[in-house]
């Protein structure tokens, strides 16, 4: 193969010219080339969890990033970044509700923490400042709380609003 | 890009916790979790809870944090703000304590901060969370003390002089208390524990004070509450001679901003020495929260090993 470049292959047989220093942004992909002795030029890398299309979103995603600092290991500072998602990724994730989720279990499945963040994030935004019933009818999740039960939670947590 | 038919709950759990992780405060958070069952069941849950608050409270908007850890540096702030810029007046030690390290306070030093400068401290919203313990020494009072013992001040309320921001201790012969002052006139506003203050004896002490409302917080109970918006709340002015403000007037009024912040005395001339120990203080531009203060309390810990997701899932 020329240059830095591996083959990624989708489960749906897709395969996909990457360089190198991109694919390593997935901690799976990284471990497979580093730790289990596959080799850049030759082989095929599967990605059994990944289809064609969502693969081709991460690639476009890790090829803007690619030259992005590592994200921290801890979590001492994940609060900082609550709300910190670029221009460049909100565009990006204007998909529809299947791909955003898709795209939060192939980061997770590479193992692509800034990948996962922000995904996770843009989910987080869409929950925030809806009550659950507009939460229920934007995501088509069914209320299996009895009316009892929910009363009984919210009377748990009133302790919250208190200042 | 062909539309996916996976929802939300199709995802694995550790997943919606990533998600949820990122929702906050934490009564937003609780409000989602009654969305329906699995999520009530991810979210209502101690490891969640504990991962969520990870490290004690949040410190984004704690301004001076005091460990007292170093010997060589006994007033090395670790919020980040103040850093090394004291002076050390006499000889305060450390010692070791049940939260860690204390500094120990003999009644003649203290440690003084410079803060006119810092744009973080010139705040009229903020808290102060303090655990004390007095001496029988400090029950021995001359004249100058008038029997008052600050742990934490900031009282230089000479005439002209508009630094009279905080002032938490308390008085030998009663008990635990904070002032506040407003306005060019001095217009002092206090609050106080109704329990008589007791030697040789912890507490845990949280102060909050906004323009319009200043609270006391004694061993995890809200013990005094005054609001400010009413200038007859006040407790005494301190400069009879000067204006006085009639009601339509005391809006515009505003508190009091520090220059130099005191640990262990209350004014530039050290009056009203510390005698004991003080631990773990912290000062905030924030609120703390009732079930913050509580759980530093009920859990007898510092503000960063308080575990505040067990203190949540144990409501």
């Amino acid at each position: 193969m020329a240059g830095n470049k591996i083959k990624l292959q989708s489960n749906d047989g897709d395969t996909f010219d990457v360089d190198v220093e991109i694919a390593k942004q997935s901690a799976t992909i990284k471990t497979m080339l580093e730790d289990l002795g596959m080799s850049e030029e030759d082989d095929v890398i599967p990605l059994p969890n990944v289809n064609s299309a969502i693969l081709k979103k991460v690639i476009q995603w890790a090829t803007h990033h690619k030259d992005d600092p590592p994200p921290p290991e801890d979590d001492e500072n994940r609060e900082k970044n609550l709300s910190d998602i670029s221009s460049w990724d909100q565009d990006f994730l204007k998909v529809d509700q299947g791909t955003l989720f898709e795209l939060i279990l192939a980061a997770n499945y590479l193992d692509i923490k800034g990948l996962l963040d922000v995904t996770c994030k843009t989910v987080a935004n869409m929950i925030k400042g809806r009550t659950p019933e507009e939460i229920r009818r934007q995501f088509n999740i069914k209320n299996d709380f009895t009316p009892q039960e929910e009363e009984q939670i919210k009377k748990e947590n009133e302790w919250c609003e208190e200042k | 890009m062909g539309s996916s038919q996976i929802s939300i709950n199709d995802l694995p759990h550790e997943l919606l916790s990533e998600i949820f992780q990122f929702i906050r405060p934490i009564s937003l958070l609780l409000r989602v979790s009654t969305t329906c069952r699995s999520w009530h069941q991810i979210i209502n849950n101690e490891w969640f809870l504990n991962k969520y608050f990870v490290n004690g409270l949040n410190r984004d908007q704690l301004i001076g944090w005091w460990k007292f850890d170093d010997v060589n540096n006994i007033g090395h702030d670790s919020s980040g703000v103040l850093v090394d810029q004291y002076t050390l007046i006499g000889q305060p030690t450390i010692e070791d304590c049940f939260l860690g390290k204390c500094a120990v306070f003999d009644g003649q030093c203290s440690i003084d901060f410079p803060v006119q400068d810092k744009v973080q401290y010139q705040t009229t919203t903020y808290s102060v969370s303090i655990w004390f313990w007095a001496d029988s020494k400090a029950w021995n009072t001359n004249q100058q003390e008038g029997g008052w013992r600050t742990a934490i001040g900031c009282w230089n309320d000479q005439y002209r002089v508009n630094h009279a921001w905080l002032h938490l201790g308390f008085h030998v012969n009663t008990n635990i208390h904070n002032q506040v002052m407003i306005s060019s006139a001095k217009y002092a506003f206090g609050c106080e524990h109704r329990q008589k203050t007791e030697p040789h004896r912890w507490y845990h002490v949280v102060a909050r004070v906004n323009r319009n409302l200043q609270d006391l917080w004694v061993n995890g109970q809200q013990v005094s509450s005054v609001d400010m918006t009413n200038m007859e709340n006040r407790t005494e002015i301190r400069e009879p001679y000067h204006q006085r403000w009639n009601s339509s007037q005391w809006h515009e009024q505003t508190i009091h901003l520090p220059n130099i912040l005191y640990i262990g005395t209350k004014n530039n001339q050290h009056h009203n020495p510390w005698i004991g120990q003080i631990a773990d203080l912290s000062v905030w531009t924030r609120w703390l929260q009732p079930f913050e203060i509580r759980a530093l309390y009920q859990q007898q810990t510092s503000i960063d090993k308080v575990k505040l997701g067990t203190f949540v899932f144990n409501k």
